[in-house]
């Protein structure tokens, strides 16, 4: 189909107003933050509705026309980067909250709901609920960060914020809606179990198996007391020694830590050279909330009790320090006091790049993966920092390397590119696997891939997806590299 | 009165600290004129970390390490230095021995309000 009747078609779906192919905003939408290299489409459209969303599908399949969905482009994994003459779908009008249900703690909301946005309707609606945030900016989709597995601020409580998911509706790739979940047979979306789990469809599939339209995520009580306490470490091994102590106890929040590089970033110094062997090399953070005084008082003396009894063996550790304290010495320290927050010393750099290697893996593996992932930043000529937190209880752990670059400088490209292919390759010896994979990692880690389960994923991306429109590429799906891979696993 | 942090990408966070508090407390015209009359080096620790201030009239450099003698020394733990440096009176952690002073007493006392959070 010609470009001119495929934008003639799109205008008749969702007006002139709508559709985009001028310069700007082609351009706009042909990069995000980070290395991965910019490729031009032909559209950008903005849907209001499923209906609006499943009349573009069907006429990208009748077009063989490649689909991105897109929010608002900050999961630093290239997976918003469309394809080359495609249209990316912009779902940031499709914006409201369509429901609250304070009894079974849901809320239903479209794709281009924001954290800013959940926050501000929960808040302004008085309910006595609240989401889990990311460290994203407060303009990131909720929908987005759940089904790309990210993780928030409750997630050592709940897991990733994929788990936090009860149901979705989704325009699948031939344009048919599906509902999955509870609501698949009850008006409420309470629940995922228990059926036949389709959500998981959608969920880190990046966009390849068809564009979510609602989504009903999880919400909780919002708890009277909150405390959010640093503690200042000077070796890997004894802050990941103390993270996983304080993942034994059930009465954090969430559990996380940020490495020096953070503290200097704050200070403004944009480049930090080696750190100052005396200086602290972790900053633990720990997230307490509770009903009352009391119950907090309760749960501040467990964690004073536990550092007691690691000072008892030796170890040098600093008195927890309430992030109000941290504000006072460096006003900038509240972006760490409440989310959702606005990172914008990692964003708002020279050449605004921004990229890393986000993976999930063993905790007890932290210490040795933060060390090695420490130097082969280094080698690169990129002060570490990392981000680390345990997961769900401290089942499993997240480990974050992330490289600040200069977008508009060709070997700072490069070199974050080389930065992260050695950080992939180090964090998957140690069993670590990264989320929000960009092709680039999964063609890493494609060989080490059981044969059945790739197979089985190709399968459901041909049935669901026969014209391969579905942001075709991402997780290498659809593409002539990984049914090579395939044959060569036999 | 400019404040310089000697290579600020290798200063320790006790310098970076003593920076922002130095610069928000030199804005008062007391405050300022106390430290340009200051002639001297002052060492300061916190925890582990030290960093020197030195009173150079014009300019105040904060270097990292104990390298240049001092005239007058303040160490405590970090977060009893940082109590002080958010206003806390010294004196009671000085009574309970968590602070090491040394030097010139007086010459530190006076200069104390400068490194302290207003």
């Amino acid at each position: 189909m010609e470009g001119s009747e495929i934008k003639r078609r799109l205008v008749a779906i969702l007006g002139e107003d709508r559709v985009k192919d001028d310069e700007a905003n082609l351009e706009k939408y042909s990069k995000d933050m980070t290395e991965a290299p910019e490729v031009r489409p032909n559209f950008v459209v903005f849907p209001k509705s499923t209906e609006e969303v499943a009349a573009i599908v069907k006429l990208a399949n009748e077009a063989r026309l490649p689909l991105t969905p897109r929010v608002a482009g900050t999961n630093l994994g290239g997976l918003t980067i469309p394809s080359p003459g495609g249209c990316v779908v912009d779902l940031s009008q499709m914006n409201r909250v369509l429901e609250v249900n304070p009894s079974e703690r849901y809320a239903i909301i479209e794709p281009g709901v924001t954290f800013e946005g959940i926050k501000q309707h929960l808040d302004e609606g008085r309910y006595d609920l609240v989401i889990g945030y990311p460290l994203s900016p407060p303009w990131t989709s909720v929908v987005a960060n759940c089904l790309l597995d990210g993780l928030g601020n409750l997630s050592f409580r709940y897991g990733t914020m994929a788990e936090w998911i009860n149901g979705i509706e989704a325009v699948l790739p031939t344009g048919e809606v599906i509902r999955a979940g509870s609501c698949a047979l009850s008006p409420l979306w309470f629940n995922r179990a228990p059926m036949p789990d389709l959500v998981g469809l959608f969920v880190s599939w990046q966009g390849t198996t068809g564009i979510v339209t609602k989504m009903a995520v999880q919400l909780w009580p919002r708890r009277a007391e909150r405390v959010r306490t640093f503690i200042m470490f000077y070796t890997w091994k004894e802050a990941f020694e103390m993270l996983a102590r304080f993942a034994r106890y059930n009465i954090y929040d969430d559990i996380g830590g940020l490495s020096w590089v953070t503290s200097k970033l704050l200070f403004k110094i944009e480049k930090p050279g080696p750190k100052d062997p005396n200086e602290p090399i972790f900053f633990l953070y720990l997230d307490i909330s509770a009903e009352d005084k009391e119950e907090l008082n309760l749960k501040l003396r467990m964690m004073n009790r536990e550092l007691e009894r690691a000072r008892d063996q030796g170890m040098q550790i600093e008195s927890p320090m309430d992030v109000k304290t941290l504000v006072a010495i460096n006003p900038d320290f509240d972006k760490f006091a409440e989310f959702p927050t606005y990172l914008d010393f990692l964003m708002e750099t020279k050449g605004r790049g921004l990229t890393w290697v986000g993976t999930y893996g063993p905790v007890n593996r932290l210490a040795e993966g933060a060390e090695k992932c420490e130097k082969i930043m280094w080698d690169h000529g990129f002060p570490p920092t990392l981000v680390i937190r345990p997961m769900k209880g401290g089942h499993y752990a997240v480990l974050r390397c992330i490289s600040i670059f200069d977008r508009s400088d060709p070997a700072d490209v490069k070199r974050a590119a080389a930065v992260n292919a050695a950080l992939c390759d180090q964090v998957l010896e140690m069993g670590y696997i990264p989320y929000k994979s960009p092709a680039w990692a999964v063609r890493k880690f494609l060989p080490r891939l059981d044969p059945g389960y790739l197979r089985t994923l190709e399968r459901v991306k041909e049935m669901l997806d026969p014209n391969n429109i579905m942001n075709p590429g991402k997780w290498l799906l659809g593409t002539e590299e990984l049914k090579q891979a395939l044959k060569s696993k036999g | 009165m400019e404040v310089v942090v000697d290579h600020p990408e290798t200063m320790n966070m006790l310098g970076l600290i003593l920076k922002l508090i130095l610069e928000g407390n030199l804005q008062d015209p007391d405050m300022e004129k106390k430290a340009r009359r200051a002639r001297g080096n002052l060492r300061l620790g916190a925890g582990p970390m030290k960093a020197t201030l030195i009173f150079e009239g014009d300019r105040l450099v904060i270097q990292r390490d104990w390298k240049v003698s001092g005239r007058a020394k303040c160490a405590a733990s970090l977060d009893t230095f940082l109590g002080i440096g958010l206003g806390k009176n010294p004196f009671v952690p000085f009574l309970m021995g968590k602070i090491s002073l040394g030097g010139n007493l007086l010459w530190l006392l006076k200069l104390m309000p400068v490194f302290q959070v207003k």
